[in-house]
């Protein structure tokens, strides 16, 4: 990668949360109409961390394909590196997910007065927490290295059908909390201080903190791999 | 190897059936966990009247934990037994699946088939639309034998499987969990005029299709030798 992108990424990454930290505890006003106003900056933390997760399961989807697909044309490094990014993905994933429970349940008790309602998007957070969960465990349950790439890619195939019927189809058919949530566009009921904070710091300055937090446990795990093979 | 494919699953699958014949492993122990765990619903529920919406997701449990005690014999089997690699040279991994596929859906409704009566009389849940329940709880059923096959065609790769069966199958029928006890509750309503119980159908189905897609285009690598 050219220096200069991963010199934009981390800047972005150091500059762009501290700026979403200002702007939800200071820029933004309490949300009106809400059981506690003030919880409602929660929210510019809560639904980045949730992209994030969704994003981390497409990116350890992509590289599951690749490490299978290279692993049929026989090149030992191209496979391993494809592999090392879809268990980092699912790490993040795992990381990502849990925030994205935590501070949910924070809101959650705020707003609707309980920690955990069975709510469809809540149910769906916790599932795909769940599936990150068993990937680890998976990969934990297989000595070889190969044996364990081919298992691990499969199953992360395998649970594209799950997550794609919990991130985008349940919370569709059965009524949710997360009303706004549910429209194609997030946010349709946030007001513009909030859509400006979220757009232009949370999400891309997350956006940046992940993509290298994914680099950065890449690198450790080729030195991993480089150590024990 | 020269045989249809199809013929080729008929005959792995014709293999395991007479193994199972001839030892009668898994069956007994399904039967026997699935009965146990029925057993344990009716007696924690002694003394209580469960309204039938409640009585649904027990049943759905139930058949779970049946389904994940020992759909993955059909493949750890083979590991254990050291015969796989045999089984690799004389079938395709298409057959093999398909052929595994069949077997753990005939082993799931002859569980189905015993423990569902026993578990509508332990909690004394009555049923007034019969065929209903039935197209209902056998959909669910198939959709639970094809996402448990492929997830048990993994583990058999693996350490630790008894546990890891579990924890790697639950994520992945979730959903299909989620809609099959919604879509008894409604089989078992009282209403004889309402049609939605068929569009739920429709999505057990559906769920049970896209998961075998992806089975299919997975297996064959997690199938494959080192």
């Amino acid at each position: 990668m050219p220096r200069l992108f991963w010199i934009a990424i981390k800047t972005l990454a150091a500059v762009l949360p501290i700026l979403t930290a200002w702007g939800a505890l200071a820029y933004v006003k309490p949300a009106e109409g809400f059981l506690f106003p003030d919880g409602a900056r929660i929210v510019l933390f809560h639904v980045p961390c949730a992209w994030i997760a969704c994003l981390a399961y497409v990116v350890a989807a992509v590289y599951a394909i690749t490490a299978l697909r290279r692993m049929h044309s026989g090149a030992a490094e191209g496979w391993m590196h494809a592999d090392r990014g879809c268990a980092a993905a699912m790490e993040l994933g795992l990381l990502f997910s849990a925030l994205t429970t935590v501070t949910g349940s924070i809101f959650s008790r705020l707003q609707w007065g309980a920690f955990w309602s069975w709510d469809p998007r809540q149910t769906s957070i916790l599932v795909i927490m769940f599936l990150f969960a068993a990937y680890l465990v998976l990969r934990g349950a297989v000595a070889d290295r190969q044996t364990k790439a081919r298992l691990s890619s499969g199953y992360a195939i395998l649970a594209v059908v799950p997550g794609l019927f919990l991130i985008w189809v349940l919370p569709r058919i059965v009524p949710t909390l997360h009303g706004g949530a549910n429209q194609a566009v997030i946010g349709g009921g946030l007001d513009a201080q909030y859509r400006l904070v979220l757009y232009g710091f949370g999400l891309p300055g997350l956006v940046c903190v992940y993509v290298w937090l994914q680099h950065l446990r890449m690198r450790l795990m080729k030195l991993e791999d480089a150590y024990f093979l | 190897m020269a045989a249809s494919p199809v013929r080729q699953a008929l005959v792995v699958c014709r293999k395991d059936l007479l193994a199972e014949f001839r030892e009668r492993t898994s069956i007994n122990a399904v039967l026997l966990f699935a009965v146990t765990s029925v057993v344990v619903v009716g007696f924690g529920l002694t003394g209580l009247s469960l309204r039938a919406d409640a009585a649904v997701p027990l049943l759905w449990i139930v058949l779970f934990f049946a389904a994940f005690s020992g759909l993955a014999h059909v493949f750890t089997e083979e590991e254990d037994a050291a015969t796989s690699e045999a089984l690799r040279m004389a079938a395709s991994p298409e057959a093999v699946f398909w052929g595994k596929l069949l077997y753990n859906l005939g082993l799931l409704a002859v569980t189905a088939g015993i423990v569902v009566p026993l578990f509508l009389g332990a909690v004394d849940l009555s049923v007034p639309q019969p065929l209903r329940f039935a197209a209902v709880v056998g959909a669910g059923t198939a959709a639970l034998a094809s996402a448990a096959t492929v997830v048990g065609a993994i583990v058999a790769r693996a350490r630790a499987r008894g546990a890891l069966f579990g924890a790697l199958g639950f994520p992945v029928v979730l959903p299909l969990i989620m809609i099959a006890v919604v879509a008894t509750r409604r089989a078992v309503g009282q209403d004889p005029t309402e049609w939605i119980w068929l569009r739920d159908v429709g999505g057990l189905i559906a769920y049970a299709a896209a998961m075998l897609a992806a089975s299919v285009l997975v297996f064959p690598v997690i199938w494959e030798s080192q």
